[in-house]
């Protein structure tokens, strides 16, 4: 039977749902400690303009190759470069799909942390890092893992607009009063001007460094979902006279706006209620360096905060609620963009949705178990996103850039349209980047990570590691390369 | 305060959150004449 086709009924509709995919924990978590670690203003202005020519251009693409095929991922690239690189679409979907196992996991622990705050234990407990070493050494983990699985796979089971689209509608905007309501609190404790001071200042020698530089176009690479393949997805659902460029503009700045909140509100927050050891905390991380901020460092802030035990509770309640807001709004995509390549292949929602929901469920197990098959797998889909990107960049440059963005980026619908500068960025910028990225974090696994065992494929952050794990991806894709391009475009030549 | 913090500040909060509003006020207006041709 075919599947009934679903659009977002209306541009803010979409738009919150492709918000919803760009932020996530990572504008809240990573981006503060990042900042801190590369020197504060130095770090922000390559971000900024790695936001123009990484995330806009790769987002457009996203959003144009969604609209035009109406396929995800696999039948998206097979479409666009031709039926023989169907295995990359196929690659750009595990990666999402890969991180989806892990990332449920992160919305468990975010949930239970909520419950604790909630229950006022985070403000009462006297030891935050055995709190968290209790919690994640328990099998609570795996019951959030499950629960956030399971509020996942609901939205999805309600479809496109009762489930993603009315959700994001709501979650997206509960977000940012969240954040705002944080943030004024944050800048208006005595001492927070220090942090935003320090947040903005910048330096000319780590201005100059090139660490600092790729630091920023990693964060804009992890942070604002472009070439992930989740905007791709979404943007199947887009109606006719959708836009593209500008839809991508305001995605890409819409997240950047969100994780600037953030590192003010933390900043601030940081820097009034832990004057002198806060920026070291924040540089030096705790625990797995991401979580250690959010899960020890501060739940310790909270407890320091005055007006006392309901304030503290009020805070710390509402930190959480964001932070789960953020990661499940990611979650619903990526479970969103696995059930999407299967009916393209033929399968029914639901049954999609049933089989992607127990695996994401089993394979995420290892995870909320193992702090360490957590931290590799981050390691591992992490950088292959950088691939995922160089793939798009490939399916759009084999396909024609200038066709691409004459007929499907300034096509119908187009609000304003996008001149030739977009074809150096695809074909030649983006390209670049990726190779850098890639060179530069094997490089940090070779000479920093680890020096000894960087090429063992049994090492949490080797070299050896991720190209064992892409490598036995791309060989079952690739072999699989024909029968997911038959199965894929006959399902849509018999709905025709 | 710096000058130089005070120049980052004015670009940085300028290009992000002053983007996102000229875009998302292009987006409004660009949505209001469609829903006025449809």
């Amino acid at each position: 039977m075919a599947e009934k086709k679903e659009f977002f009924t209306s541009r803010w509709g979409m738009i919150l749902s492709v918000i919803g995919i760009a932020v996530g924990t990572g504008n809240i978590w990573r981006f503060s400690r990042i900042v801190a670690q590369n020197g504060g203003g130095s770090f922000l202005i390559p971000w900024v303009i790695f936001l123009l020519v990484w995330s806009v251009p790769l987002i457009i693409a996203e959003l144009a190759i969604g609209k035009y095929t109406r396929y995800g991922p696999i039948g998206g690239i097979a479409k666009l470069a031709g039926e023989k690189f169907a295995w990359m679409g196929a690659f750009i979907g595990f990666v999402s799909t890969a991180i989806m196992f892990y990332y449920s996991v992160v919305t468990g622990w975010c949930m239970s942390y909520l419950a604790n705050a909630l229950s006022g234990n985070l403000v009462t407990t006297a030891d935050h890092i055995e709190l968290w070493n209790s919690f994640t050494s328990s099998p609570k983990p795996i019951l959030f893992h499950a629960a956030a699985m399971l509020i996942g796979a609901f939205v999805i089971y309600k479809g496109v607009v009762s489930g993603i689209e009315r959700t994001n509608r709501i979650l997206i905007p509960s977000l940012l009063i969240i954040l705002l309501t944080l943030a004024v609190r944050a800048v208006t404790l005595p001492g927070a001007w220090d942090g935003i001071v320090y947040l903005f200042t910048p330096s000319m020698d780590t201005l100059l460094d090139y660490k600092v530089w790729l630091a920023a176009l990693t964060q804009n690479a992890w942070d604002t979902g472009a070439g992930w393949g989740l905007i791709l997805t979404y943007a199947c659902y887009a109606r006719q006279k959708e836009d593209i460029s500008l839809n991508a503009a305001l995605t890409a700045f819409g997240n950047n706006s969100v994780s600037l909140l953030a590192g003010i509100t933390i900043f601030s927050t940081v820097f009034a209620l832990a004057p002198g050891e806060g920026v070291k905390e924040l540089i030096s991380g705790r625990g797995s360096t991401n979580t250690g901020l959010a899960f020890i460092f501060l739940p310790q802030l909270f407890q320091k905060m005055p007006g006392g035990t309901f304030v503290q509770t009020f805070f710390s309640t509402i930190f959480f609620l964001g932070l789960t807001f953020a990661a499940l709004t990611s979650l619903i995509s990526m479970i969103e963009l696995a059930v999407k390549a299967f009916i393209d292949m033929g399968l029914q929602r639901n049954r999609a949705l049933v089989m992607v929901a127990v695996v994401g469920f089993l394979l995420g197990i290892p995870s909320a178990l193992s702090l360490n098959f957590f931290e590799n797998q981050d390691w591992v889909w992490g950088i292959g996103l950088m691939i995922s990107g160089g793939f798009i960049s490939f399916a759009v440059i084999k396909h024609g850039t200038d066709k691409f963005r004459q007929e499907a980026v300034n096509g119908e619908g187009s609000d304003i349209k996008i001149g030739r500068w977009y074809n150096v960025i695809i074909s030649w910028l983006i390209p670049l980047q990726v190779i850098a990225l890639i060179v530069w974090w094997f490089s940090l696994s070779i000479f920093s990570y680890d020096t000894e065992g960087w090429w063992n494929p049994f090492h949490a952050y080797s070299v050896g590691t991720c190209l064992l794990q892409w490598g036995f991806m791309m060989m079952i894709f690739i072999a699989i390369n024909r029968w997911m391009v038959r199965k894929t475009f006959a399902t849509r030549a018999q709905e025709a | 305060m710096e000058l130089s913090t005070l120049i980052t500040m004015v670009l940085v909060v300028g290009m992000v959150w002053g983007g996102f509003a000229a875009v998302l006020i292009t987006a409004l207006r660009k949505e209001s004449q469609k829903s006025k041709t449809d």
